[in-house]
């Protein structure tokens, strides 16, 4: 993976399970069999959750980690319950966190039901991805660069902008998520990860188990300074005169937040 | 004349022109070159408003504080970009401003035209934030086609743009050409 990609990921890794970790709710929902999807040694059964957003809207999903920075697959975030309300252990199935699904191998396990801890804010990488989910929504955009040499001899400080979009519900929402983002960036630094064997999920939803934490060699952390929020209005929406599509518009309660992540690196 | 006012009076010509010239280049490079030509609205046509008002906002923010001098460029009010909207500003700088701002979704630009054209030529309604022109979404656009024969037009062009969050950010002045010259004169 290009460097700016590996950055990419450790910021959006931070942002979703450090920064924004108070946002995280909870929710028991019953497990329904999926025949259509399922075949011999897989039996997929989906959470049928009533939650508004939905946890498995786009740039949501469940909880794979129990805590930032932990290498291994959560023990406490997903709890499987049998029809008897018996813990099923977790040796006996797979997670797929991004769409909320379990999967069993053995057909005589069969899971009744499921309590999951689930991101309440979508984080996602692209601004057109914010009509297909749902607010709250963070949009991390991470825009130009220009390096420069730092010291005498090798090395350089590269520095990269970011603007995190904020799409709220209200204006409360709005401002709590802004200020929250402040304060997990303002002199914080992150992990400039490597991401050598992949990122901590595999492609189809699943804990990607040879997920290594390792830090780019001859690199700093990802440092972030210039940090500035602000809530911001759109001046060609309409004011209620029409109430309903003020209420609907996904534009109507937005806040941005800028700041310049930098590294240095010894080559 | 004091230092103070021919710094001032270099405020409000030589580094005037000098942010100005950098902001329209981004203007030039950042919005206008992905405008719809055919758009009757498009940000090239409020070109020059645009460029005025950028050279009356230096002016206008340039305070005295006796050893300090401030200035800004841009008006946080005039672009709609605050609560509360400068009733003095036209639809020219709003719509850069909604560019600015970036938008999510497919919208309609509806102007004033359009919507007498809509809603009824008497109509004298309000026509939202903006007094004159406003955005509508896309999908409720089309229920006035289907349902009441409003002409079909083209959704706006800088629906679903990101915006250009920092445009008014690291303007360069060259301050020791400007004190080299405001020197010179003494």
């Amino acid at each position: 993976m290009k460097r700016i990609r590996t950055e990419d990921l450790s910021i959006h890794e931070y942002i979703k399970n450090e920064v924004l970790k108070d946002f995280i709710e909870t929710d028991t929902a019953i497990l329904s069999y999926m025949e259509d999807i399922s075949s011999v040694g897989s039996y997929v059964y989906a959470a049928e959750s009533t939650m508004a957003p939905s946890p498995v809207s786009l740039g949501r999903g469940w909880k794979y980690v129990d805590n930032w920075g932990d290498t291994t697959e959560q023990q406490f975030s997903v709890i499987v319950y049998d029809e008897y309300g018996a813990i099923i252990s977790g040796s006996n199935y797979l997670i797929d966190y991004i769409d909320g699904r379990v999967i069993c191998s053995d057909p005589n396990i069969i899971p009744y039901s499921v309590t999951y801890n689930w991101n309440y804010i979508s984080v996602v990488d692209e601004w057109v991805l914010v009509e297909t989910s749902e607010v709250p929504i963070v949009v991390v955009d991470i825009s130009g660069f220009e390096k420069e040499g730092f010291q005498l001899g090798g090395g350089k400080r590269v520095p990269r902008q970011v603007t995190l979009h904020i799409f709220a519900s209200d204006t409360a929402e709005r401002d709590d998520i802004m200020e929250t983002l402040y304060d997990g960036l303002y002199n914080k630094c992150c992990p400039n990860q490597l991401f050598n064997a992949g990122t901590l999920l595999d492609w189809n939803g699943t804990f990607n188990q040879n997920y290594a934490y390792s830090i780019i060699s001859g690199s700093s952390s990802l440092r972030f300074e210039n940090v500035k929020a602000k809530s911001i209005s759109i001046p060609l929406l309409t004011i209620p005169n029409n109430e309903m599509m003020m209420l609907s518009d996904v534009n109507r309660y937005r806040a941005r937040v800028q700041f310049e992540v930098f590294h240095w690196e010894e080559l | 004349m004091s230092i103070n006012s021919e710094l001032i009076n270099l405020i409000k010509v030589d580094i005037r022109d000098d942010m100005v010239e950098q902001l329209m280049n981004r203007f030039d490079e950042e919005i206008v070159s992905l405008e719809d030509e055919n758009d009757p609205m498009r940000p090239s046509i409020f070109r020059d408003e645009f460029k005025n008002f950028l050279e009356e906002s230096v002016v206008n923010s340039i305070q005295d504080f006796g050893g300090d001098i401030s200035f800004g460029i841009g008006s946080e009010e005039k672009l709609g970009f605050s609560e509360k909207l400068d009733d003095t500003t036209t639809d020219g700088l709003r719509i850069i401003g909604t560019i600015m701002q970036g938008i999510s979704g497919e919208y309609v630009l509806i102007t004033a035209d359009l919507a007498k054209s809509i809603f009824g030529s008497n109509y004298e309604g309000d026509l939202g934030r903006t007094g004159s022109a406003y955005l509508m979404q896309r999908r409720l656009y089309d229920k006035g086609v289907s349902m009441k024969n409003w002409p079909k037009i083209k959704s706006w062009g800088f629906s679903n743009f990101s915006g250009t969050p920092r445009f008014f950010d690291n303007i360069e002045i060259d301050i020791v050409k400007y004190i080299t010259k405001l020197l010179g004169a003494y």
